[in-house]
């Protein structure tokens, strides 16, 4: 009887005695707690790294979308002004650019003339219209133009002479950008206003 | 000791784990776009070029040796995806750049960085990784003849514009 009512007493003073010898299991949990924070961190780094990893690995690249059928690949639009800089110079004159619209171009000239001993000024204009084909793009002489002056016969033929050099020049600069590209190009619309006059291309592949 | 020590664990796990998942999400959130960039010049141009991105996607491919897409959206925003070599793995990364003009040089700047679905902030990077994306800019800058200043730069949808003034004797 006093055995048994022993063993009750022990049995009901055991927490409390287990508490009294264990003062660490706060600190045991923090520990473990810590660590497991370490573990996860670590872990949830690697795992997210593979994964990432994994999604680059299977990716593949996406293909190169095709140019959209009216869009050139590439495309200049070049100034009156920038035009003017580059023409040739006459010794005895001047000549200025003039971009009109509906892929013309005016060349109009300052120059004089020996009319009976006189030095007679004249101003000529020469009318060139653009013509594009895939590979080129050369301009054609529609009309000359003397002003206040019957058109003397030396004069028909003023800018004639300028039109192969100019047709030479419009081709190396389509060379150029083929060249400039590494690859050839078509050429697909030519377009000018009164300023500007814009030069569309597209690559062959 | 070894019951609560294990407990502190799966907790310390749990809660390692759900930070992870946070930072992930911190990751993930969408790039916010470049500040406004004016790129226009007040300058006439003498020559205005347009190149598409195809183009440049071609030529960008065969100096690098590898197929590149490169991939333009307004206000100065470029992205180069491209396959590099990770040992023998080949992962697919894009690059996000901003390209800007000082003065009549342009200048490419890189963004961010991602690999698989995780954006990478530039600042996060090193230096000599971000540097190597000036690279991208030169490389357009060397297309320019050397009597054309750059004076204007603008991206579309579509491709990139200069605007080019000649420096030579007129």
């Amino acid at each position: 009887m006093e055995r048994g009512s022993h063993r009750g007493a022990y049995a009901v003073e055991q927490p409390a005695a287990n508490i009294h010898h264990n003062p660490n299991a706060v600190g045991c949990g923090l520990f473990g707690c810590l660590g497991g924070l370490v573990f996860g961190l670590f872990s949830g780094a690697i795992l997210l790294l593979l994964a990432t990893l994994a999604v680059a690995l299977a990716t593949s690249l996406p293909p190169l979308p095709a140019t959209p059928p009216d869009t050139p690949d590439l495309q200049a639009t070049i100034t009156e002004n920038f035009l003017n800089t580059f023409a040739q110079q006459p010794t005895d004159g001047t000549v200025n650019v003039d971009i009109l619209p509906g892929n013309q171009v005016a060349l109009i000239g300052q120059t004089s003339l020996d009319i009976l001993g006189v030095q007679t000024p004249l101003q000529v204009i020469g009318l060139f219209q653009i013509h594009v084909t895939e590979q080129m793009v050369q301009v054609v002489l529609i009309s000359t133009e003397v002003s206040d002056v019957d058109i003397p016969s030396e004069l028909n033929n003023f800018f004639v002479k300028d039109v192969p050099i100019i047709n030479q020049d419009l081709q190396s600069m389509v060379n150029q950008v083929s060249e400039t590209l590494g690859i050839p190009v078509i050429i697909i619309g030519v377009t000018s206003d009164n300023a500007q006059i814009q030069i569309s291309v597209r690559e062959v592949r | 000791m070894k019951q609560e020590g294990c407990l502190g664990l799966m907790l310390g796990s749990v809660l390692g784990a759900l930070f992870c998942m946070l930072a992930t999400l911190f990751l993930l959130r969408p790039v916010p776009p470049p500040p406004s960039v004016v790129q226009s010049s007040a300058i006439t141009p003498d020559i205005t070029i347009f190149i598409s991105e195809q183009s440049l996607s071609r030529l960008a491919s065969k100096n690098l040796g590898r197929d590149t897409l490169i991939d333009f959206d307004p206000n100065g925003q470029m992205k180069i995806i491209t396959q590099v070599e990770a040992g023998s793995l080949q992962p697919v990364i894009q690059l996000g750049l901003l390209l800007d003009m000082q003065g009549t040089e342009m200048v490419s700047q890189l963004r961010w960085v991602k690999i698989g679905f995780l954006a990478i902030p530039a600042r996060w990077l090193p230096v000599e990784a971000r540097d190597l994306t000036v690279i991208a800019g030169q490389a357009i800058q060397s297309q320019i003849p050397p009597d054309f200043a750059l004076i204007g730069l603008k991206t579309t949808a579509n491709g990139l514009n200069f605007q080019l003034k000649w420096l030579g004797n007129r």
